[in-house]
């Protein structure tokens, strides 16, 4: 491999130090590297959202993001999504409202979902579909993801 | 391969200048998506996302400046872009999905020079300048003479472009695209406008179109029809000179020539 880079950042609220080959993607460091497998790749082009982060907060596609470009800054993943408050309501209405099939998109939408409450808390269900437009699934048909994403514990 | 991350445009271009071979990254969603043409272990990435210089909306007396590095979702939810530059905000509102938008930035889509590129069209209309530096120093260049071909302009290999001026517009504006998808799709048509209305006539009208041509157009000769007061079935008429679409895989000439049309007319 090329010279590696050594590569400082925060991941789930954790600083990690690594020497990476600069040619590494960010979704391979976290998978492989890092053994954070929530995140997932399907197309590896950007234009399904299975690979989706957040990169200081905003979603991104983690299979177009080179590891090095991250130098210093916060990731987090869907496992770090369990950790907090809102992630963790988001998943729990996933499974209240049977949004999950085979489940390889769900770390990309539950990510999106708490993004989406968090920046978007007044948004109604067509708003929502067309902010989702990044992620993609083939079992559901997305409406009982919308319906999650829709159902917080303090409207109920 | 080589991975540099100047913290200065002067860091920058001098590297430029050592590295004349090297690919310049910024949100990386067009680069990244080909890395298999580049990304190979002799080649050398220059990452520009530190540099301050290209960062940010600056408004002056009579024209804004928006930095290169400005990702599509900023430019989208800016305020002066969504009151002042209203087609611009619109490209945004229909370019890919949230997680490409916080990446993607103007400067990319201005360099990658698709002729679909959804940006564009609106800097046509606004009659935006671009602005180029390098080591020997900067020039600026108007939008149209920016783009010479598919994937092609007039940025040397030793050149950054910083980021582009648009004039505070009158009148209204607005963009418009059609693609294979409501979102996360290549323009298959694109195009703004900006017009201004008097006692019920064009007082000022450009038009600007994409994914018709190898660069995005001015319909000259189908903004002149309208100006000197034909009809709009002859614009129409006039506009097919303006334009040289071709068959590929997402639409054919054909399709691209209705629609332009049938868009235009609405």
């Amino acid at each position: 491999m090329s010279d590696p880079i050594v590569l400082h950042v925060t991941v789930n609220g954790r600083a990690v130090t690594r020497a990476v080959d600069p040619a590494l993607r960010l979704i391979d460091f976290l998978r492989e590297e890092l053994r954070l497998t929530g995140t997932k790749e399907s197309c590896g082009e950007g234009e399904c959202g299975s690979c989706t982060v957040l990169l200081n907060g905003k979603p991104v596609t983690s299979c177009l993001i080179l590891a090095v470009e991250t130098e210093g800054q916060e990731i987090t993943t869907i496992e770090g999504l369990a950790e907090d408050g809102l992630g963790a309501a988001v998943q729990e209405a996933f499974i209240r409202d049977h949004a999950v099939q085979c489940g390889y998109c769900i770390p990309g939408m539950v990510l999106m979902g708490a993004v989406l409450r968090r920046d978007h808390p007044d948004a109604g269900r067509e708003e929502l579909r067309t902010l989702l437009a990044g992620n993609l699934c083939r079992c559901t048909g997305y409406e009982k993801i919308l319906d999650a994403i829709l159902d917080r514990e303090e409207d109920r | 391969m080589k991975y540099l991350r100047p913290a200065t445009l002067l860091e920058a271009v001098k590297l430029q200048s050592v590295h004349p071979q090297a690919r310049l990254l910024a949100g990386g969603t067009d680069l990244m998506v080909r890395r298999t043409t580049w990304l190979k272990p002799d080649a050398t990435l220059i990452d520009i996302k530190a540099l301050p210089e290209l960062q940010g909306l600056q408004s002056e007396d009579h024209r804004l400046w928006i930095g290169a590095l400005t990702t599509v979702e900023t430019l989208r939810t800016s305020p002066i872009v969504r009151e002042r530059f209203p087609a611009l905000a619109q490209a945004g509102d229909r370019f890919a999905g949230l997680q490409i938008r916080h990446r993607a930035t103007l400067g990319g889509n201005l360099v990658n020079a698709s002729p679909a590129g959804d940006l564009i069209p609106p800097l046509y209309v606004y009659q935006a300048r671009v602005h180029l530096a390098s080591a020997a120093g900067s020039r600026t260049l108007a939008i149209v003479d920016f783009f010479r071909g598919p994937g092609v302009t007039a940025r040397q290999p030793d050149e950054i472009l910083t980021g582009v001026t648009l004039p505070y517009p009158t009148g209204e504006s607005a963009f418009f695209k059609v693609g294979n998808r409501e979102a996360m799709a290549i323009s298959v048509v694109n195009g703004a406008l900006r017009w201004e209305v008097a006692e019920g006539r064009f007082r000022d009208l450009v038009v600007a179109a994409g994914a018709v041509a190898p660069t995005v157009v001015y319909c000259r000769r189908f903004t002149s029809a309208l100006l000197e007061g034909r009809p709009l079935a002859k614009a129409l008429e006039a506009l097919e000179a303006d334009i040289a679409p071709i068959d590929d895989l997402r639409a054919s000439a054909w399709y691209r020539r209705r629609v332009l049309a049938r868009l235009l007319e609405d």
